[in-house]
């Protein structure tokens, strides 16, 4: 039997069996009913296919909340855009000497963030955020390296500021906050980054 | 249909081609093979890269202070950079140690990210100082070098030393991979049982070669490992490569670096002196101007080893028979000494003190 393009089928009509007569049928059916459906809802809905499900969107939260490190809470100073990260096997690359002292109290990381004026780029305020793993090891730390004379300042626990610079500890992290300068304006921003700060951790 | 058999001609053209082309392949794949993989962007150059004497063309009178000690006000930095580098020579001053056309490295501690207030890098007004001297000296180049494991740039610019080192013309070389080359100092694996380090080492070595002069200008700190980082731990900032495998045996590596690195001068800054929490600090408590002198100070010398024992006694108030490196450094450079290399490297100040080697200048 010659087909629509002169080719011939490699049975003859009368070797195809009924069911799979009625079976191609029926896939035939199927797929018109496919191609019908979508050619129907792209002509008639195609709007539906763009809509966004309210229900299941969730707003990504602003910059300052994936961030660490808290908005400064004062005119002119802006939060840190970049965030380091340093586990402790990494820490000498940022206190090369000095990373030995933490390992002692089992530093598990530091997060490094600088505050910056608007202004003035020279003037910064340093936060090393150091988690110790557990509030004893912070608690060390801490204790290791208290300073003389410090004025105590109601931040965290045994908040102090010497020379602009607040140190405190809570929970498990133990935060220093350097400004680069002596001056007050900076020393009171250091406070005020480090109130911040300390509201941000959690006992 | 035509006969399609292939003829021997044919069978022996199409193999040598098949034959061809798989030895260009394989040769081209022998020429873009390569052994070392990512490691090879790591490796520094296989060079004999070797330091030279810095000391060995100034002509320094024996007679002459090898230690300059000028104390003053903290206001008046450069006169006392300027009060203890003429110490050493009266009527030279840095003329002596510096003459024209010379090439210049100061080698500053800028070492962290950190402001002058806190003391952990060398005091912006004392570079200032010598880079003023160096240029009246006839300098034709002065090169400000350090490789601070923090960013450099920002080590640099938060120090201060960037700005001075602009405003005074000197030009600063960071540590860029292209500056290191490996420093053969010993041919064999280094013995640390022996209190060696060093073996085969990358270092910046670029503006060395450069330089006919070095001077060293360190801050003098605490130290959290070796106790106390002064001139002879200032030259840990040349080194590169995973230098922090050396903090297992620091004593060692400082007095290597004291062997290998022999200066023109060098210059401890002890305008304020890190007492605790060193080599970072952080509060301004831990730093103290002249440390236990009690006023700031600065201490020019032709002898790193007396002039770190001196300072390690006089500014941290510690006792330098103990301070293992000072020790090691003496004896390693007394071989040197005794090889005919021309150098100081003594260990006891005091007896330089007996020969009236020492002078102090206030200002």
């Amino acid at each position: 039997m010659a087909t629509f393009f002169a080719r011939e089928y490699m049975r003859p009509a009368e070797a195809i069996g009924n069911t799979e007569k009625v079976l191609g049928g029926f896939i035939l059916f199927i797929v018109a009913a496919v191609v019908a459906a979508f050619v129907f809802q792209v002509a008639t809905d195609r709007d539906y296919l763009f809509e966004v499900d309210r229900q299941a969107y969730t707003p990504l939260p602003p910059i300052e909340a994936t961030s660490p490190f808290p908005a400064p809470g004062l005119e002119g100073w802006r939060a840190p855009e970049q965030v380091d990260r340093f586990t402790a096997e990494t820490l000498y690359v940022k206190i090369d000497g000095r990373a030995e002292a933490y390992l002692k109290f089992h530093v598990v990381g530091l997060t490094f963030g600088r505050y910056c004026h608007e202004s003035d780029t020279g003037r910064t305020v340093d936060v090393y955020w150091y988690d110790m793993g557990t509030p004893s090891n912070a608690l060390g730390m801490y204790k290791s390296e208290e300073a003389l004379g410090a004025a105590p300042v109601a931040i965290g626990r045994a908040g102090r500021q010497v020379g602009g610079a607040v140190f405190f500890r809570k929970s498990s992290s133990y935060v220093q906050v350097l400004p680069s300068s002596l001056a007050e304006a900076d020393a009171r921003a250091a406070l005020s980054i480090a109130e911040r700060l300390a509201e941000r951790i959690k006992e | 249909m035509a006969d399609k058999r292939l003829t021997r001609r044919e069978c022996l053209t199409r193999g040598a081609g098949a034959v061809l082309a798989a030895g260009a392949a394989a040769v081209g794949g022998y020429l873009l093979y390569d052994p070392e993989g990512d490691a090879g962007l790591l490796k520094l150059s296989d060079s004999n890269a070797r330091l030279n004497n810095y000391f060995a063309e100034v002509d320094f009178p024996a007679s002459n202070p090898r230690v300059s000690i000028a104390t003053g006000d903290e206001r008046r930095i450069e006169q006392m950079v300027r009060a203890a580098v003429g110490g050493l020579d009266p009527s030279l001053g840095i003329k002596r140690f510096v003459v024209k056309d010379d090439v210049v490295l100061i080698k500053p501690n800028v070492g962290f990210d950190r402001p002058p207030y806190l003391g952990a890098t060398t005091h912006p007004e004392v570079l200032r100082a010598v880079i003023r001297l160096c240029k009246e000296a006839g300098a034709r180049k002065i090169i400000i070098t350090d490789n601070p494991i923090e960013s450099p740039r920002a080590c640099f610019a938060k120090s201060g030393i960037r700005q001075v080192a602009e405003a005074e013309g000197a030009i600063i070389v960071l540590p860029e991979r292209g500056r290191f080359e490996t420093l053969t100092f010993r041919d064999r694996e280094p013995d640390w049982r022996k209190g060696e380090a060093l073996g085969r080492w990358p270092i910046l070595y670029e503006p060395l070669a450069e330089a006919t002069k070095v001077i060293g200008v360190a801050p003098i700190k605490d130290h959290n490992l070796c106790s106390a980082s002064m001139n002879l731990k200032n030259w840990y900032g040349l080194l590169g490569g995973r230098r922090n495998l050396f903090h297992q045996v620091i004593h060692n590596i400082v007095s290597d670096l004291a062997l290998m690195m022999s200066p023109t001068l060098v210059i401890a800054d002890a305008t304020r002196v890190m007492m605790r929490n060193g080599p970072t600090g952080g509060r301004v408590t831990d730093v103290i101007p002249g440390g236990k002198l009690g006023r700031a100070a600065v201490i020019a010398s032709v002898d790193p080893v007396a002039c770190d024992a001196w300072c390690y006694q006089h500014l941290l108030g510690r006792d330098p028979a103990k301070l293992a490196y000072l020790k090691l450094a003496h004896e390693k450079i007394q071989d040197r000494i005794a090889a005919g290399h021309r150098r100081f490297g003594q260990f006891s100040w005091k007896i330089y003190e007996r020969q009236g080697l020492i002078v102090t200048t206030s200002v």
